[in-house]
């Protein structure tokens, strides 16, 4: 019982997800052999949540075939938008890399990743210039067919 | 693969873009009545902004909206608010529970109910807040500004860049809108499927 209820309460000791610019996350994704997802998610947007569990269960069954990062990019607001989003991700155990957007205005970075994206969560895109994912994602096997589509655009680009 | 990109990308296509005619509406508002786009005929514009209850980002800038009505109805451009959300998939955005919001807040414009969600369709609006900033041309109504309120959706304190209020300024002035398109993250409108 005091194990369960330590398990469960767990979710309160969750560090808050680094900060990152717009900058600092264009870098991360300069190793160009990876193929790097962003997903874009924030606490207060219920599909973006529901599509949590989906990113993982389609990472865990794809990493071992293919070089794959799923990036969780929280749009939550300060000040403790990056601690909330920590907690949310522990309480669901998804242990995808998450870190948490530290910019004021999306006219300063949605333009550089996808001019056509208008900002409306979720939103899902394969690294700078890849296919991307406007809206939730309802089945497991959609995500992992969005990352296999990616995967052969950026990686095998046919003639 | 550049088009295939495109094919991706364009689920949501469709809605208008800046300089096209607006498309028409008339919806029910929170006091009952029916208003239209037509019932805006002597004004200079209309601040057509999709928001709802529900999202926390319309939360943050419900007092915003309100602090736009009150300067630009007087000059001409006063604020509809459309909430398109399908209340069986958020409740919180039921035509109930617009009317208990609008009277909690004092909402001084209209707050109309797209029930069928065909209004934001035809506009292409994709989240809330979703500003369509309307110019009346005399025989129809143009989109002059899509997009963001402001820079600072977390902060209103910290705003620098007034979008919006920018763009209403240059159409009083009869000016070209500086920026008459800006992205704006918010809550995914709820479509029916």
């Amino acid at each position: 019982m005091k194990g369960f209820l330590l398990f469960s309460l767990a979710f309160l000791f969750a560090q808050p997800l680094p900060s990152y610019s717009w900058n600092a996350v264009e870098s991360l994704l300069r190793s160009p052999d990876t193929l790097h997802i962003l997903n874009f998610w924030s606490t207060w947007c219920r599909p973006c949540i529901v599509e949590l569990p989906l990113l993982q269960a389609a990472y865990e069954k794809l990493k071992d075939s293919l070089p794959l990062r799923i990036w969780l990019v929280s749009l939550d607001f300060p000040p403790d938008g990056a601690l909330q989003a920590a907690q949310l991700l522990k309480k669901h155990r998804i242990r995808l890399p998450a870190l948490w957007l530290d910019e004021a205005d999306p006219n300063a970075w949605i333009p550089r990743l996808n001019p056509e994206w208008d900002g409306a969560l979720p939103y899902t895109q394969a690294g700078l210039k890849g296919p991307w994912h406007k809206g939730s994602f309802s089945t497991q096997t959609e995500v992992e067919d969005f990352v296999k589509r990616a995967y052969g655009i950026l990686h095998h680009p046919r003639r | 693969m550049v088009s295939f990109i495109t094919l991706v990308g364009s689920l949501l296509a469709g809605g208008v873009k800046v300089g096209d005619k607006a498309p028409s509406f008339a919806l029910k508002n929170v006091d009952g009545s029916i208003v239209q786009l037509s019932d805006f005929a002597k004004e200079k514009g209309i601040i057509l902004i999709f928001t709802c209850n529900h999202c926390p980002y319309a939360k943050l800038y419900e007092d915003r909206i309100i602090a736009l009505h009150k300067e630009y109805a007087p000059k001409g451009f006063p604020v509809v608010a459309i909430n398109p959300n399908a209340p069986e998939i958020v409740p919180e955005d039921s035509y109930e529970n617009m009317q208990r919001r609008a009277k909690e807040k004092g909402y001084p414009f209209p707050y109309l109910f797209d029930e069928t969600q065909e209004v934001a369709q035809a506009y292409g609006a994709t989240k809330t807040p979703h500003v369509f900033l309307l110019k009346n041309e005399g025989e129809s109504f143009t989109v002059a500004y899509i997009g963001a309120i402001d820079d600072s959706p977390n902060d209103a304190r910290k705003v620098r860049q007034k979008y919006l209020a920018n763009a209403i300024t240059a159409l009083l002035e009869g000016k070209p809108v500086p920026i008459a398109e800006t992205k704006a993250v918010g809550c995914s409108i709820k479509y029916r499927k």
